[in-house]
């Protein structure tokens, strides 16, 4: 190998030249640069440091070490000061406890807004959080060892009609990762109320955890032919795409529609709206084109109220893609009566009180949303249908709900692909 | 310097064996021809300045750093070959006493306060790594390229501005110490017992030691090496 290393130093025992920066002489194995011996400090030294301190702090504080010892063992009270959260140190290390929702188990909720509907009783989760403070990983389980209680009250709500309250705080499998869940109960009404959770150690600390709920009640629009014109599809087009410029995003927004046959389809894609189909008099509310129900404001169920879906033995007469409830509507002559599509949490169908007629398939199931809402269709009747139900995608895990339907002349009244389980303990079939 | 070294190492230096190969580089034991020393001689691509600040330093608890050449990001680091036998052999056949034990913890201790004052951490502190030259211990084997990672910008200043100061100032951060403190306790335990505290804790003091160096509670671990070394 050529070296062109500029050899400027000789070592000072063999005399060999060496590069200027070589600490080490490798033609006779010695060490030519100079060394510091590096040790730590006396310990000796450190100890008698310390002690001599200590022994001035002894001196300078005297009884007072005495008393702060005394008032240190107190037990003591740790109030969140309305934050939802408590950093609390015992001599096993520090955690930080507070209250909030599931999916972000590291910020509290101190308080929580619910949109309600008038009167309407509604449950949600509220989970008690512990965390390591240094590492965030969950110590519920180690912390909850050292807790003799844990309560969790509203004061008073403001308005007193309308109750606020928690349920009992226990483990849930809901959300595995709190410590302790409360689901919290409150009726309706424009209400708001402060909540404390009380959480009693075994050492006598007391940590307290607030949080106010506030109840906003959500308005409900109605809108009736006189109010807006909605005779012909294209006025009622115009109506359903302009709805969410006069109304809040949580209102629910009802349509009362006139005895009127809607030539054509609809689609229900800016926000929720609930349809009712005219039951004054004799006349009902007919769509002859699909319908279609995919709003992007999504804030709850789309109902369908008394529609006739009057079809020509091609498309689709229903088509959801959000949450919709079919009740007391008619679908007769469609290839696809009512379908549920897509993917996600939210969706899928609901029908009772429906008859379903002369179709080549009343109902299709084409979704893996599995949640609760897929199962409910009690009380409707499939009549000379070349299928009833047709179910693909993921079954939910409750049981279709059947109860009270009558299956007759169908080609097949239910075909059922994805093993959905199904309650027909109650249907039946002719 | 990186070639001329390597091209002396060849002509004047055998292989004894090669101790270690991976990926990043090899660890071999040679010897010099003429007086017959031996060396360990280490070639890997990475960070070697914690190398480079021990090569002006020496300590008995410490292989001594000869040399280092480097040529890019690849280096050359010849290292006092410590002639013993491991802890790790020597539990083989029986248990250390409590004098021994606290003798070569409070040595380990030294050396992982030189390493830990240079920002760096073992990370591998277990029997096999500590040899006992006469009544010295030596720790062997601290890969210190492992943990300065050069693309990451705070580690680069960390090592441009340190001497020799506690770690906690210059802020390799506590945890980082931690873990060669935790399995310090671990090894005196092993040293007394023979066996993970988790199985059987060493009685008396020594065992309060080894608790607390093992204890994941941060407030009630020892701060730092200087802590345990008091405590023994």
């Amino acid at each position: 190998m050529e070296n062109k290393q500029n050899l400027t130093y000789l070592c000072p025992y063999c005399g060999a030249p060496l590069p200027e920066e070589a600490s080490f002489c490798p033609h006779c194995a010695r060490s030519v640069n100079q060394r510091q011996e590096i040790l730590p400090p006396s310990i000796r030294w450190r100890k008698a440091l310390r002690r001599a301190l200590m022994i001035f702090v002894v001196l300078l504080l005297g009884g007072g070490i005495g008393s702060a010892w005394y008032l240190s063992n107190q037990p003591k009270v740790y109030d969140d000061g309305g934050t939802g959260e408590v950093i609390y140190t015992d001599e096993d290390g520090t955690y930080q406890i507070l209250l909030g929702w599931r999916d972000t188990p590291y910020e509290p909720a101190p308080v929580i807004t619910q949109t309600a509907e008038q009167d309407g009783k509604y449950t949600f989760p509220v989970c008690l959080f512990i965390h390591h403070k240094d590492t965030g990983a969950n110590a519920g389980g180690i912390f909850l060892r050292k807790v003799a209680s844990v309560t969790a009250e509203f004061d008073t709500p403001d308005d007193p009609l309308g109750y606020i309250r928690y349920g009992e705080p226990a483990y849930a499998d809901y959300a595995p990762d709190a410590a302790l869940t409360s689901f919290t109960q409150f009726l309706g009404r424009e209400n708001s109320a402060r909540g404390t959770w009380t959480i009693t150690m075994e050492n006598g600390d007391v940590i307290l955890l607030h949080q106010t709920l506030n109840v906003d009640l959500i308005e409900t629009v109605d809108i009736y032919p006189a109010d807006a014109p909605m005779d012909t599809i294209e006025d009622l087009q115009t109506l359903v795409n302009s709805i969410g410029d006069q109304v809040g995003n949580n209102d629910v927004v009802n349509l009362h529609l006139p005895a009127v046959t809607y030539e054509g389809g609809l689609s229900i894609t800016e926000r929720s709206v609930n349809l009712y189909g005219n039951t004054e008099g004799e006349g009902r509310t007919a769509f002859t084109g699909s319908v279609q129900v995919n709003p992007k404001i999504e804030n709850g169920v789309n109902y369908l109220y008394d529609l006739d879906f009057v079809g020509d033995g091609d498309g689709v007469g229903v088509t959801a893609a959000q949450r919709t409830w079919a009740i007391g509507c008619t679908f007769t002559g469609w290839r696809t009566a009512l379908m549920c599509h897509g993917t996600g949490a939210d969706g899928g169908i609901c029908y009772t009180d429906c008859r379903f007629e002369g179709n080549e398939v009343a109902v299709h199931y084409n979704t893996n949303r599995t949640n609760f809402f897929n199962s409910v269709s009690p009380d409707n009747q499939f009549l000379c249908n070349g299928t009833g139900i047709l179910i693909e995608g993921e079954a939910t895990e409750d049981d279709l709900d059947l109860s009270g339907c009558r299956f007759e002349g169908n080609g097949t009244d239910i075909d059922n692909r994805s093993g959905q389980p199904l309650d027909i303990s109650q249907a039946v079939f002719q | 310097m990186y070639g001329w070294l390597l091209d002396t190492l060849h002509k004047e230096y055998e292989l004894v064996r090669l101790l270690k190969e991976s990926p990043r580089g090899s660890v071999s034991q040679i010897r010099h021809r003429a007086t017959g020393r031996r060396f360990v001689l280490r070639q890997f691509t990475g960070n070697a300045e914690v190398y480079q600040k021990l090569l002006r330093c020496s300590c008995r608890h410490l292989p001594a750093v000869f040399e280092v050449a480097s040529c890019g990001e690849k280096h050359l680091v010849l290292e006092e070959f410590i002639e013993g036998d491991t802890l790790g052999f020597l539990l083989q056949d029986a248990l250390f006493t409590e004098k021994e034990t606290r003798d070569i913890a409070i040595q380990i201790c030294k050396a992982l306060w030189i390493l830990h004052s240079m920002a760096a951490v073992h990370r591998d502190i277990k029997p096999e790594n500590v040899i006992l030259r006469g009544s010295d211990a030596v720790l062997i084997d601290f890969d210190a390229a492992r943990l300065h990672k050069p693309e990451h910008e705070t580690d680069t200043q960390i090592l441009g501005t340190t001497g020799f100061a506690a770690p906690e100032q210059y802020g390799l951060s506590q945890s980082d110490t931690r873990t060669d403190i935790y399995s310090l306790g671990i090894l005196i335990n092993v040293m007394l017992t023979g066996e993970h505290p988790s199985k059987k804790l060493a009685e008396g003091h020594m065992g309060r030691v080894v608790e607390r160096c093992t204890r994941v509670t941060p407030r009630k671990h020892y701060k730092n090496v200087l802590r345990v070394m008091e405590a023994l």
